[in-house]
């Protein structure tokens, strides 16, 4: 796309910009503020659509559902960062390595990450988090394994990219560790890329933790986006009150939306080779 | 082609291998078969001891998890994939008799996603720069990032609970009632697929459409709608085939939350239900038969390349 490489970041950069860090600041200040108790039920005031005492409406049992996105938030944001942490922190230096170094590192490695993309990705992450307590942490574990091959692959061809450029080559043959090399020299010539491609990744893990919630599989005893939707989608709830899982899920759209959007402007200004937008 | 087939035929077992062996043990080891099978009765050794020996003898459960493996793997070759530990019935008779139902969801899903995409991509890519190719993008890009699972409870309460233009209940009485039954939870898969597809096609026609034999094409006078897809439609299409072939694999386990979403008996159901009642039999079963196909897709659109691009028959 010629005519949008040259342009600046643009307008749905910025209000992506905005839309994650006001959702970030309401996530983390949402104790603080003087908002109902997100389990407060009220059973009088159940299945009542927006309004301005409740925003986002009431669900079956008179909980407001603005206040639980808000606290939802914690959850799915948490999820969605620190898997992508794990991802980039194993698949990162995996891959980094296994460029770096070639040969059998390079050959064992690249199967490893063949042999977890094979694996159906929602597959794996059902039959784990059924076999594990559900905690914020295993969940948090599993979906940042699922990220492990797919950065790391960026990782190892970013590194290939760079392996062979002349101030590789002086840092090593001035007698630089191995580990100084990567650290000093690759690692911000991968990171770039990688961390554009991690956004996009945060959004998929903010949405994996939504699918299992839908096989009941998420985080227990807490409130995410995922299960504040399930909540609000049986055919009964749809039918009398269809805004309970409505706003959640425009919510959870724009976020991911935001995520994907703002990894896909860095994505494009760090690369001029990618078309994707 | 020979010697390439055989390297694909060995990275194909190696891989299932490596899979169904981790599966196999995360399975094992984090779950206790012998409870999976006989459920509390089996933390109770003294009333219950002549069941313990029959079952451990029945699914060599002394012997140490390798040869297990070995043992599974040996009927699995044969398509023996062992009995279910709830209801006894045969794993092989419950992949059967409900992958079909997946299998035609995911077909339905992806025939839709072509019919949208292929005209979609044609006339976004016909003008260049125009709104209609600007427009398309910013689309594509928003329906690729709609949640699946969102799409899903969106559409079902769109066109099941509110306008109720489609069932709610799966029902196979016959062929055609059975593809109603599936097309909306068709169409949730069909939608950001679509998005997907135009958008790799609209990127390859752009650039096709610039290459000279087009310039050449139009400058003989031919209709720009015939050049289009006449002449730039087939040397467009192989990013897409790729990700069809790609996404058939994903599909089948993006099935899994759809189903559940709107109630279809398929192989996601059953996983999800295999797994909650640590059936680990019926779920290494699926994961196999998922897994070979997920792989063997890929591999038919590498022959497909060959059929559609005589450019890579040469070789």
């Amino acid at each position: 796309m010629s005519s949008a490489t040259g342009r600046a970041r643009g307008l749905g950069f910025w209000l992506g910009v905005v839309w994650v860090v006001a959702l970030t600041s309401l996530a983390v200040a949402v104790p603080w503020l003087p908002l109902r108790a997100p389990d407060d039920t009220d059973v009088l005031t159940a299945e009542q659509g927006p309004s301005w005492s409740h925003l986002f409406g009431t669900d079956s049992v008179g909980r407001d559902v603005f206040v639980r996105v808000l606290w939802g938030a914690r959850i799915s944001l948490i999820v969605g960062v620190a898997a992508i942490l794990i991802g980039l922190a194993i698949g990162g230096s995996l891959g980094m390595l296994a460029g770096f170094r070639g040969r059998f590192t390079d050959r064992s490695v690249s199967f490893l990450f063949d042999t977890m993309l094979a694996f159906p990705a929602i597959v794996f992450a059902v039959l784990i988090t059924s076999l594990t307590a559900r905690s914020l942490v295993w969940i948090s574990v599993v979906l940042g394994l699922l990220a492990v091959a797919p950065l790391g692959r960026l990782a190892r061809a970013a590194t290939l990219a760079v392996r062979n450029e002349p101030f590789v080559l002086a840092a090593e043959s001035l007698g630089a560790r191995p580990a100084r090399v990567m650290w000093r020299e690759l690692l911000p010539n991968v990171l770039v890329p990688l961390t554009s491609f991690a956004l996009l990744g945060c959004g998929i893990a903010i949405v994996a933790e939504g699918s299992l919630a839908f096989l009941g599989l998420s985080v227990e005893n807490s409130i995410s986006w995922g299960t504040i939707i399930v909540d609000g989608s049986s055919g009964r709830t749809l039918r009398a009150a269809p805004h309970v899982a409505l706003f959640p899920i425009a919510v959870l759209f724009l976020t991911v939306l935001s995520f994907n959007w703002i990894g896909a402007v860095l994505q494009r200004r760090s690369d001029g080779r990618t078309s994707a937008f | 082609m020979a010697g390439e087939l055989t390297r694909r035929l060995t990275r194909l077992t190696v891989t299932l291998l490596a899979v169904t062996f981790a599966c196999f043990a995360a399975m094992n080891l984090i779950g206790d078969p012998l409870v999976n099978i006989l459920g509390n009765a089996a933390l109770d050794p003294v009333g219950y001891g002549d069941e313990i020996a029959e079952v451990t003898a029945a699914y060599h459960l002394d012997d140490p998890l390798p040869v297990r493996y070995g043992l599974w793997l040996g009927d699995a070759v044969t398509g023996d994939f062992g009995r279910s530990y709830i209801n006894d019935r045969s794993v092989s008779s419950v992949i059967a008799e409900k992958l079909p139902v997946t299998l035609a969801l995911v077909l339905l899903a992806q025939l839709l996603a072509l019919a949208i995409a292929v005209p979609w991509g044609v006339f976004a890519a016909s003008r260049d720069g125009a709104l209609r190719d600007r427009g398309s993008t910013v689309a594509s890009f928003a329906l690729v990032s709609f949640p699946e699972f969102a799409l899903g409870v969106v559409l079902f309460y769109l066109l099941v609970v509110r306008w109720q233009w489609l069932p709610s209940r799966y029902d196979d009485a016959s062929l055609g009632t059975q593809l109603f039954s599936l097309l909306a939870p068709a169409i949730t898969m069909a939608i950001p697929l679509a998005a997907a597809y135009q958008r790799i096609l609209h990127t390859e026609l752009r650039t096709v459409l610039r290459s000279d034999y087009i310039a050449y094409a139009r400058a003989k006078g031919l209709p720009s709608g015939h050049v289009l897809v006449h002449h730039a439609l087939r040397p467009s299409s192989f990013g897409m085939l790729t990700s069809f072939g790609v996404n058939t694999g994903a599909l089948i386990g993006g099935a899994l939350v759809i189903e559940q979403i709107f109630s279809v008996p398929g192989a996601g159901s059953e996983i999800v239900r295999a797994i909650d009642r640590d059936d680990f039999p019926t779920v290494l079963g699926f994961v196999v038969v998922i897994t070979v196909g997920f792989v063997v897709a890929n591999w038919l659109v590498d022959v497909m390349y060959g059929v559609l691009d005589p450019r890579t028959r040469r070789r």
